[in-house]
């Protein structure tokens, strides 16, 4: 017992820690981000999506509309939409349906916010800053509270890591493959703070 | 006057079955079609079939295509087995669902989720022939020269807000289904269509299987 009033305070003061404290300010140029920013073709994904112990699994697609923006729409492999999203060049992600059991605002603003660190969305609107690690570089994107980070290597031809948080934790983290200025071919979502994460792999030849 | 009236409302009603459905006519009576409907299937015990669905999203001008193997088996058994261009199983027994994809199974019950419910029941009813004892749909018929065309208007509000309606297409001289339309009232639509059916051949109960 006299043991855990200690190791409570570690326990506590390790959560207080801040992932981005190491950093140090860098003069790197949102223009490396621009020249990374995937152009979207067309993609489907087989999906999986863990919502708190719900499981759903479906199919993704994303496509790059003539006004270009961007639609995403989910659906199960039977055809049945879960939801159907819309990122305008500008301004709020539109939601075009979502299924009764999805309608939260909690949800909404999470796939929101994690769609919009994959697409690399509305980053022309944020305030930008960066800083290094002094092996790689973190171009940051400040948004109301939200930061988005984007890392990538000092000569900035690729892309290394997405996170999003806040200034001092991390939240979000996208892993991906085979990201050549294009979507990924495979992309992981994990949130660090509760059970949210989201699986896709690319599917080619749906549209015989 | 009133035989007038009759007449010339038959026709617009003849022009607009014509110009909804092309190539097929409204049928008044539906008796003849629910008998031999009825009949067939009662005579099918097991239906196994190839099947290819096409997912049409209007907004985006894109078609997503799948394609598997479909199985039926009396009383309430379907098995959709789904090969290309990803794997993904589903079956649904009585009330009990089975789902398998890449990575996961999942075991749930039909009652819990309305999704399962309304695809067992559409599923169950277009085979079993019992679509039009479903007091979820309005039913109304039309023929051509080789197909009769079911189109179910949901009248709950659940399935109104998934369909705006669903068309059964059976062939004439088998009673069999050979496309099931599904449309959503934003315009979208999944349409099932079923190849190369097979009746009665043995299907092993363990396809059935949802434990």
């Amino acid at each position: 017992m006299r043991f855990l009033i200690p190791i409570s305070i570690v326990f506590i003061l390790a959560a207080c820690g801040s992932s981005y404290k190491h950093l140090q300010k860098s003069n790197g140029s949102a223009t490396c981000i621009a020249g990374l920013t995937p152009q979207i073709n067309t993609t489907l994904y087989r999906a999986q999506i863990n919502i708190t112990g719900h499981y759903l699994s479906g199919l993704l697609l994303i496509k790059q509309l003539p006004d270009s923006s961007v639609r995403l729409l989910f659906t199960n492999e039977a055809g049945f939409k879960f939801f159907d999203f819309g990122f305008p060049t500008t301004g709020n992600m539109v939601v075009h349906h979502i299924t009764d059991k999805m309608n939260k605002k909690a949800v909404i603003k999470t796939l929101r916010k994690d769609f919009q660190l994959l697409l690399m969305n509305r980053l022309s609107e944020a305030k930008y800053l960066s800083k290094t690690d002094g092996k790689n570089q973190y171009h940051i994107y400040k948004q109301g509270k939200d930061y988005y980070y984007y890392q990538t290597n000092n000569h900035c031809d690729s892309l290394v890591a997405m996170e999003r948080g806040s200034k001092r934790k991390n939240v979000v983290d996208i892993q991906f493959t085979g990201m050549q200025k294009t979507l990924p071919d495979s992309v992981y979502i994990k949130h660090n703070n509760f059970a949210f994460n989201i699986a896709l792999k690319q599917i080619n030849n749906y549209a015989e | 006057m009133r035989r007038l009236v009759i007449t010339i409302l038959s026709c617009f009603l003849f022009i607009w079955a014509q110009a909804q459905y092309p190539g097929y006519k409204s049928v008044a009576n539906t008796d003849a079609f629910k008998k031999s409907f009825t009949q067939t299937s009662q005579k099918t015990n097991t239906l196994k079939s190839d099947f290819t669905q096409e997912k049409t999203l209007s907004m985006l001008a894109e078609k997503i295509v799948s394609k598997g193997k479909f199985y039926f088996k009396k009383e309430n058994a379907i098995r959709m087995e789904y090969t290309s261009p990803f794997q993904y199983l589903m079956v649904i027994n009585g009330n009990n669902v089975y789902i398998k994809d890449n990575q996961k199974e999942n075991k749930m019950s039909a009652k819990s989720n309305k999704l399962f419910q309304s695809i067992n029941r559409i599923m169950m009813d277009c085979v079993k022939g019992t679509i039009f004892d479903n007091k979820d749909f309005l039913v109304k018929l039309f023929e051509s020269g080789d197909s009769y065309l079911a189109e179910l208007t949901p009248v709950t509000k659940d399935l109104k807000k998934m369909f705006s309606k669903i068309n059964m297409i059976s062939v004439k001289k088998d009673n069999l289904v050979k496309k099931i339309e599904m449309h959503e009232p934003s315009g979208d639509k999944t349409v099932l269509s079923f190849i190369n059916p097979e009746l009665n051949t043995n299907l092993a109960d363990a396809l059935f299987n949802t434990n």
